[in-house]
């Protein structure tokens, strides 16, 4: 196939997505969901609207009966809120749904008789005709996705100054999505030649296809207590008769064969994450623990690293005043946050110059901790007021300690920079939203992270993420290599 | 086969829906036709009679059962072989969603011509077939005749070799009819192979050098149209002046006498012409024009296909 070929097939599958009403319909109601991000500007402490009216967080979560006072980066949260609501809400589902039914006529149209003769009458090879017509429909899914998505991304760019690089990996997990729907829409179409039929088998399949992965992983959490080590889970699989473990078996083949869009929201999840991380504070690459941003108004001292002597922050204004400092040691020698946190408060009650220590249990983005608190007298009236949390991640057992004068404390921004800083440290996604319920043992992680462990990169087979991608485009490649199968073989 | 050929066909077979149980519809029924460069070829046959199973065919749109067909030597089927046709099949249907420019451009590049070369060619198709005007409007705006014109038109753009016409005139009214077989014509005085398929004979028989008549898959006659359409025996006496009495000048002379505006007609045999052309002459009367009677082509189709199916 020449080169004026391919580009005229090409243009022609464009011309037939932009002519389509519902690709128009579509387009305009992205733009305007896209078009508040490029007028409402969120900014750190207030909302902007048009440039020109400005109102604070605590007015509009008001209007909405919110509560800022849970909400230390309020734009992060509504921003972070408006994709999740367009790409999972909107594009993930209704999207997929509209696409469908306006992609399931490219094909059966194509092979009616007239359009048909006029096109196949060409010399262009029957293959390349079908896959114009699947790349039109892919064409169709990845403008609306870059319109919604991209758009928004700019749009947060240049008005709110939000830049999240990890979102826009939402366009190809979309497309990946539609690819797998639309090469059975092809598929369909190409046996039917009926654009219907076309359009409810794939809508069907959709559905079929989202109850098995969902089965199977609801099947998958029963079997042994899902614990992070799948081989755990083998050794404590209960007997349950021939019909469940036949259905089990079932479930099995048939997640295996079909491609697992459901893993599309985990993938994405896991790339974004990963990409997120870069530029962070702190990460921790065995579990995932990480520190978003440094204190507000702190700086870092240079030469501190997490293993030599810990990372630590001091505030920028009065290094002396207030520090801030991470750091960690192995669970095995430093012993359990239970213990240590325990020792500690045992010797700061020896200590004459420590006053009003306490232990509390406590928790940092719902991972938990125990808080250590004192307050130490210095040489003359000075006062120190401390804290450290200790916590596990992994083999590790860390140490947060907020270290300040009495008076540093006694300023109100100077409170809410330290308990900001709590707000930077994260264990894993928090926006998990999957039914499992994950338990790591003695370390509560998070859902992401459990089903990154489980399911992740580096996961076993069946519960790899390469293994996802790899059959789900192995079924796309099976589906599309039947239809030309079909194709090659009607006679028009 | 000869590389010569554009069309060489060899005990062509087609069946429909058959199976391991199940009989089919043989819808060829071992056809052979040879179709050599420059010549305008005709297809005839009522309906069902297999000729757009031919042209499919031909063009890789339908599978052969059996048998040998080729385009310009090669095996049908094959991509290449269609880069030199022009088609412009029955009741087609072009992308709605295109200009009639657009759609000219889109085929032209399917065809594997670049883009300037198209660009170049369409204001001439589009003159060539009186659609300059509509040119950019969408097909879906276009009545049946305006639809068939740049049909017509997207089956030329690549100036191909062989141009293969289903039904050229189909729904087209009578002037844009004589417009589409002056295209043809032009087609032909440009040595162009034409191979029609239509239902109206009269064109065929203005337009083709060699018919085929089919009926039922096979082949039931082919020739040049003279061949086609026999001699009926009556012979017609164009004369000056008209206002003679021939009936009487040539009483007893032949038989089914019938008298036209411009002289008369008369059954007769070649003995009795001689005799009357003397006695016309002797009567004062000159001859302008004497012309052996044949059957039209569309006579000489239902003849044929009515005897075969007899």
């Amino acid at each position: 196939m020449n080169a004026n070929i391919t580009r005229a097939l090409f243009r022609d599958a464009l011309s037939q997505v932009v002519d389509n009403r519902v690709f128009r319909i579509l387009f305009v109601i992205l733009c305007v969901l896209v078009l508040p991000t490029f007028v409402i500007g969120a900014r750190e402490d207030h909302l902007s609207i048009l440039f020109t009216w400005d109102y604070s967080y605590e007015e509009v979560y008001g209007l909405f009966g919110g509560n800022l006072a849970a909400t230390e980066h309020p734009n992060r949260v509504l921003i972070q809120a408006a994709q999740k609501a367009l790409t999972d809400g909107l594009a993930g589902t209704f999207g997929i749904l509209f696409a469908i039914a306006a992609t399931a006529f490219f094909m059966p149209r194509m092979l009616e008789k007239g359009a048909a003769d006029v096109v196949f009458s060409k010399p262009v090879s029957r293959f390349a005709l079908l896959m114009t017509r699947y790349i039109a429909g892919l064409l169709f899914a990845a403008v609306l996705a870059i319109v919604m998505i991209g758009g928004m991304q700019v749009g947060f760019l240049l008005v709110s100054g939000w830049s999240d690089p990890g979102f826009l990996w939402s366009i190809p997990i979309l497309i990946y999505v539609f690819a797998v729907v639309h090469a059975v829409s092809v598929l369909v179409g190409v046996f039917t030649r009926s654009s219907v039929a076309a359009m409810l088998v794939t809508l069907i399949f959709y559905s079929f296809n989202g109850c098995v992965h969902q089965g199977w992983y609801a099947l998958e959490a029963t079997q042994g207590g899902m614990t992070l080590d799948p081989e755990q889970d083998e050794d404590a699989k209960v007997d349950r008769g021939l019909f469940l473990s036949t259905m089990m078996t079932a479930l099995d083949v048939a997640h295996f064969i079909l491609p697992k869009t459901g893993d599309a929201d985990f993938i994405a999840r896991s790339v974004r994450h990963r990409i997120d991380r870069r530029g962070y504070e702190f990460f921790d690459e065995s579990t995932d623990f990480l520190v978003d941003q440094p204190p507000k108004e702190f700086t870092r001292d240079p030469a501190a690293t997490i293993d030599a002597g810990g990372l630590v922050w001091r505030d920028t204004a009065a290094p002396d005043a207030a520090q801030i400092s991470l750091s960690r040691a192995p669970i095995e020698t430093a012993g359990t946050r239970f213990g240590s946190s325990k020792k500690w408060l045992n010797e700061l009650k020896k200590d004459a110059t420590v006053s009003d220590a306490e232990r509390v249990s406590e928790s940092l983005d719902e991972h938990p901790a125990y808080a250590v608190r004192w307050t130490k007298t210095l040489d003359g009236a000075a006062t120190r007021r401390m804290t450290r949390w200790y916590f596990e991640s992994g083999k590790w057992l860390y140490v947060l300690e907020i270290d300040a004068d009495s008076t540093w404390f006694t300023v109100d921004e100077n409170r809410k920079r330290a308990q900001a800083f709590r707000w930077e440290m994260t264990f894993s996604e928090a926006s998990g939203g999957n039914a499992l319920n994950f338990n790591a043992g003695s370390s509560n992680i998070g859902l992401a992270l459990g089903l990154e462990k489980r399911y992740g990169w580096t996961a076993p087979l069946k519960y790899n993420y390469f293994f996802s991608i790899g059959s789900t485009l192995a079924f796309i490649v099976v589906v599309l290599v039947l239809a030309q199968f079909k194709l090659k073989r009607i006679d028009f | 086969m000869t590389g010569a050929t554009m069309i060489e066909v060899r005990d062509l077979t087609k069946t429909y829906g058959g199976g391991l149980f199940k009989k089919g519809f043989r819808a060829l029924d071992g056809i052979s036709i040879t179709v050599g460069p420059g010549s305008v070829f005709g297809l005839l046959g009522p309906n069902g009679a297999g000729k757009t199973t031919l042209v499919k065919i031909l063009l890789g749109l339908a599978h052969k059962s059996s048998g040998d067909a080729q385009l310009f030597g090669e095996a049908v089927g094959h991509v290449s072989s269609r880069a030199r046709v022009g088609y412009l099949p029955e009741a087609h249907r072009l992308p709605l969603y295109l200009s009639g420019r657009q759609v000219l451009e889109l085929f032209g590049q399917m065809c594997g011509r670049d883009r300037d070369y198209v660009r170049a060619r369409v204001p001439k198709l589009l003159e060539l077939v009186d659609m300059r005007e509509a040119a950019d409007r969408k097909v879906r705006e276009y009545s049946k005749g305006m639809q068939q014109r740049i049909g017509l038109a997207q089956a030329l753009i690549h100036d191909p070799d062989l141009v293969i016409l289903d039904e050229p005139t189909d729904g087209v009214d009578p002037v844009g009819r004589a417009a589409i077989r002056e295209v043809v014509l032009d087609l032909k005085r440009a040595g162009k192979t034409i191979f029609i398929n239509s239902h109206l004979l009269m064109e065929v028989e203005l337009i083709c050098d060699r018919v085929v008549i089919m009926d039922k898959g096979k082949i039931v006659k082919q020739g040049t149209i003279a061949e086609l359409t026999p001699r009926t025996g009556r012979v017609r006496f164009d004369l000056e002046p008209t206002t003679a009495d021939f009936e009487r000048i040539v009483a007893g002379l032949g038989s089914g006498f019938e008298r036209h505006e411009r002289g008369f007609e008369l059954l007769a045999n070649e003995s009795e012409i001689d005799q009357a052309v003397d006695r016309l002459r002797a009567a004062g009367v000159s001859i302008r024009g004497l012309e052996a009677r044949r059957m039209n082509l569309e006579q000489a189709f239902i003849e044929t296909v009515t005897k075969e199916r007899a």
